[in-house]
């Protein structure tokens, strides 16, 4: 494991990704439990952050470098027996509810999860996303079905509480310095002394909000808020993070960044955890999810991840200029579907792949602004 | 960490961090800052009270300044409690040790005691300056003076006779009358004397000046003219010397014969009665309604020397200098206790269950106790009833709170429950030993007054006072076992 993060990290500095290498480099210094290594990987990653805030052109220092390579070095020495191990996190059994004052139901659903992974919730507004994530979390009481949690022997729901964390859609506001809060929360896991002060640190330059520690909720953006509750819930060290909506309030450049870090911080040797999470966003959650499960009125419709794809049809989405018509006849074949979305076509396909396709239509010079196979996506169930 | 806090000392901070970062439990208990913000207080308080002139002789406005301070002391602690409420360990699922319950308790206690307390600071600022101004010997020894030279100087204008009565003793029988006065009077032996019974005979001896025995059954009981013309109330109660009451008076003055060189003593009298003269009483503190003509002396007397001021700055005085003495500690301290007691016990609960729960909670109090007192209006059993209740309602609150263990979601019936369980544990002792004696006074009232045994009352505030100490003792060692259970099975139960 260890080489080859270290190969992963050598690639990012070569080819100029320093923001990834240095995330990386807090994540394997993290994973070797060696304070040491931890505090010099903070102040490397702040010397990154100096050079961030540079004028433009500017070259990085040769120092950068020098001091990447040799904790790179140090990092490799340190981890060379540590390696990671995944374990059954949850398993929920034909869960469901039924909401005593309104006539919605979430209906039987089962799943599983275990640590390292990232299961990723889609459906429409109101059809049971928030509900379910509730019930996994404890905080709703279910009408049939049960939930094991694998890592707890007879828990209460206390400890439950404690081992699952939840972030609802509406983070509720925080008092005082955001910074006593992280420290605060270290602290209710146990977390004391200086070791407390070096996780936080270790937090605040792994989600980039140093700069922003010595502020209050009121003066931060409601990006940088959501970023500070994934901060204060990781230093409460749960194994499973439920996350309603995580990607609503955050930029483009935020998502891929909150969505990359989650996978890393999951796939954690110090401490492996599991992530569900909820969003409209769905390829992005496609990307960094395992697993994604589709729900529609309360029903699991879909479930996709990586070992059990089964195939339905391809399927495949452009964005072109030219007609229908034109490209039915570049395809040749009855059985191919071609529905218009108002800005693409969606292509359904019994036979021919979503790459066969693409293939033909660039032959024949069709212009095209954008295409994604969706054949193992759950857009095609919207 | 940076110096968060301007105005506090670095080892407030430091100690501020060091709980942040080790001790969550304390540090969102914020006791350390109270405790660091009263002493301040309470030494600027003082600083104010000793500053601001006050003469011992005026009346007291000490209920003002109480006022004050506890107007300012309430916003301390809605501060303190909006700080409070920021941040807290259990209701983030965090990991909860042995023995934080308890120390969360004890945190809540001494922070809320702090607010407390300083309420009292100006009524002891107060005892502090009349106590330097006037010594305990100083007080009984000028009220002898004023008074031995009162009788000095109207020696022959105050009457010497001494009032007799004769007082037969025995057991009053069915057909007794009554005269409008309540006394029985018959005549025998060509005297007419007062037919009594052995209680009433006991507090008319305790009041006389002094008693002759005719025989085992037949008294007379003398009474001085009143010659106290100032006193200090309870003041020769914590002094060596004792105020001379009227009978020493008219031992030392009217036994013997009067002085001719009144001069001296009306040269002492005068300067007496400027020291105690501050400032005309708003009130007609020395009106005596005169009962016979004897009093009259006594109205006269106060009129011609203005003896209302004073006897008004002599209350004014002891009153200050005397108010923490016997019962009024015993009080104060309980004042102080359970006041305390209860605000913590509020904001116990509240930290522990749900807001929502919580104000249900104090709701459900209140209408309960208007149905009860509806009730017990109805069924007129008085206190009796009262504890009863108390302690029925007790007892239906632990078994709501006891069903928690049976729950699956979390609901706002046992949460009541168990906050009124909570509320209520560290006063039932008290109750129960209330209900006993009352139960005791229900069955003596029912027999006659010489079948009824009193002794068993001699150690009825002992046992009160302990029923305090086992209530207390029960709420720690439940508070730490029973309801940190059944709060962490609460609150974390889902919702239905």
């Amino acid at each position: 494991m260890q080489n080859s993060t270290t190969d992963e990290i050598a690639s990012y500095l070569s080819h100029h990704d320093y923001s990834l290498a240095m995330r990386r480099m807090l994540d394997f210094s993290m994973d070797t439990g060696d304070e040491k290594l931890m505090y010099d990987a903070i102040g490397w990653s702040k010397l990154y952050r100096g050079y961030e805030k540079q004028e433009t052109g500017k070259q990085i220092h040769d120092a950068f470098f020098t001091s990447a390579q040799s904790l790179l070095a140090r990092l490799q020495a340190a981890g060379k027996n540590i390696s990671s191990q995944n374990y059954a996190l949850i398993e929920a059994s034909a869960i469901s509810k039924q909401y005593s004052q309104s006539s919605f139901s979430l209906k039987p659903v089962s799943l599983q999860l275990d640590t390292g992974n990232i299961l990723g919730i889609v459906g429409e507004n109101g059809n049971g996303k928030t509900t379910l994530l509730r019930c996994l979390s404890g905080q709703l009481a279910l009408d049939s079905g049960k939930i094991e949690y694998k890592l707890l022997k007879d828990p209460d729901y206390y400890s439950i509480r404690n081992h699952v964390v939840f972030i609802p859609q509406r983070i509720p506001k925080w008092y005082g310095l955001l910074k006593d809060n992280l420290h605060f929360s270290a602290s209710l896991a146990g977390v004391t002394g200086s070791r407390n002060q070096l996780l936080v640190d270790f937090m605040l330059e792994r989600l980039n909000l140093s700069g922003y520690a010595h502020l209050t909720w009121g003066q931060i953006s409601s990006g940088y808020r959501t970023r500070f509750e994934i901060a204060r819930v990781l230093l409460q060290q749960p194994r499973l993070l439920i996350l309603d909506e995580p990607l609503a309030n955050l930029d483009i450049n935020a998502q891929q960044t909150i969505l990359t870090d989650l996978k890393f911080i999951a796939k954690s040797v110090h401490h492996p955890m599991g992530v569900i999470l909820s969003s409209q966003q769905l390829h992005e959650v496609e990307k960094c999810a395992g697993k994604v499960i589709f729900i529609k009125q309360g029903n699991c419709i879909f479930k996709a991840d990586e070992k059990q794809q089964e195939k339905i049809s391809y399927a495949l989405e452009i964005e072109t200029t030219a007609s229908r018509e034109t490209i039915l006849e570049i395809l040749n074949d009855d059985r191919i579907e071609i529905q218009f979305n108002g800005g693409f076509y969606t292509i359904v396909s019994p036979q021919q792949s979503s790459q066969e396709i693409i293939g033909k239509l660039v032959h024949q010079q069709v212009a095209m602004s954008y295409f994604r196979d969706i054949t193992y996506s759950t857009k095609r169930f919207f | 960490m940076k110096n968060k806090r301007r105005f506090v000392p670095g080892f407030i901070n430091k100690l501020d961090e060091y709980l942040l970062l080790n001790k969550p439990a304390t540090w969102s208990a914020r006791t350390h800052l109270v405790l660091y913000y009263g002493l301040v207080f309470s030494i600027a308080l003082t600083a104010v009270c000793f500053l601001i002139p006050d003469d011992p002789r005026s009346r007291s406005n000490v209920y003002i300044w109480g006022f004050l301070v506890a107007v300012l002391a309430v916003i301390g602690f809605i501060t303190w409690l909006i700080y409070l409420l920021r941040f807290n360990v259990f209701k983030r699922f965090g990991i909860v040790t042995m023995g934080d319950k308890i120390k969360t308790f004890l945190l809540y206690f001494i922070a809320i005691g702090t607010m407390v307390v300083v309420i009292y600071i100006p009524a002891v600022i107060e005892s502090v300056k009349a106590n330097r101004a006037y010594g305990n010997e100083e007080i009984v020894q000028d009220v002898n003076t004023i008074n031995l030279s009162i009788c000095r100087l109207n020696y022959d204008s105050i009457p010497h006779k001494w009032k007799a009565d004769t007082f037969l003793v025995r057991n009053m029988p069915e057909t007794t009358v009554y005269d409008e006065d309540g006394q029985v009077l018959i005549h025998g032996h060509g005297k007419d004397f007062h037919l009594i019974d052995t209680a009433n005979f006991k507090n008319r001896k305790m009041d006389a000046d002094s008693v002759i025995a005719i025989n085992d059954s037949l008294f007379v009981l003398f009474k001085c003219p009143d010659y106290n013309f100032v006193n200090a109330d309870g003041g020769g109660m914590y002094a060596d010397a004792r105020i001379l009451n009227s009978a020493d008076i008219y031992y030392t003055i009217f036994k013997k014969p009067a002085i001719a060189d009144k001069n001296k003593a009306q040269t002492l009298l005068t300067q007496l009665l400027k020291k105690y003269n501050a400032v005309k009483s708003p009130y007609r503190y020395d009106v005596v309604e005169a009962d016979d003509q004897n009093d009259g002396y006594l109205l006269h007397i106060r009129a011609k020397y203005a003896l209302g001021p004073v006897n008004s700055s002599l209350y004014n005085i002891t009153e200050r200098k005397y108010r923490w003495q016997g019962n009024s500690m015993e009080i104060f301290l309980r004042l102080f206790y359970y006041s305390t007691l209860i605000v913590t016990l509020l904001v116990f609960i509240f930290r522990h269950s749900a807001i929502k729960t919580f104000f249900l909670t104090l709701l459900s109090a209140v209408i309960l106790l208007i149905l009860t007192l509806l009730f017990l209006t109805l069924v007129r059993t008085g206190t009796t009833g009262v504890f009863l209740c108390c302690i029925v309602y007790f007892l239906f609150f632990l078994v709501l709170a006891l069903t928690v263990n049976y729950a699956r979601t979390r609901n706002v019936i046992n949460g009541i429950g168990l906050n009124l369980t909570v509320f209520f544990t560290a006063f039932m002792p008290l109750l129960i030993i209330s209900f006993y004696y009352q139960l005791l006074r229900n069955a003596d009232n029912l027999k006659e007054y010489d079948a009824r045994d009193f002794n068993k009352y001699n150690n009825e505030n002992l046992h009160y006072f302990y029923a305090e100490i086992i209530g207390a003792a029960l709420l720690f060692v439940l508070i730490e076992t029973l309801f940190k259970q059944l709060y962490r099975k609460w609150y974390a139960l889902p919702e239905a």
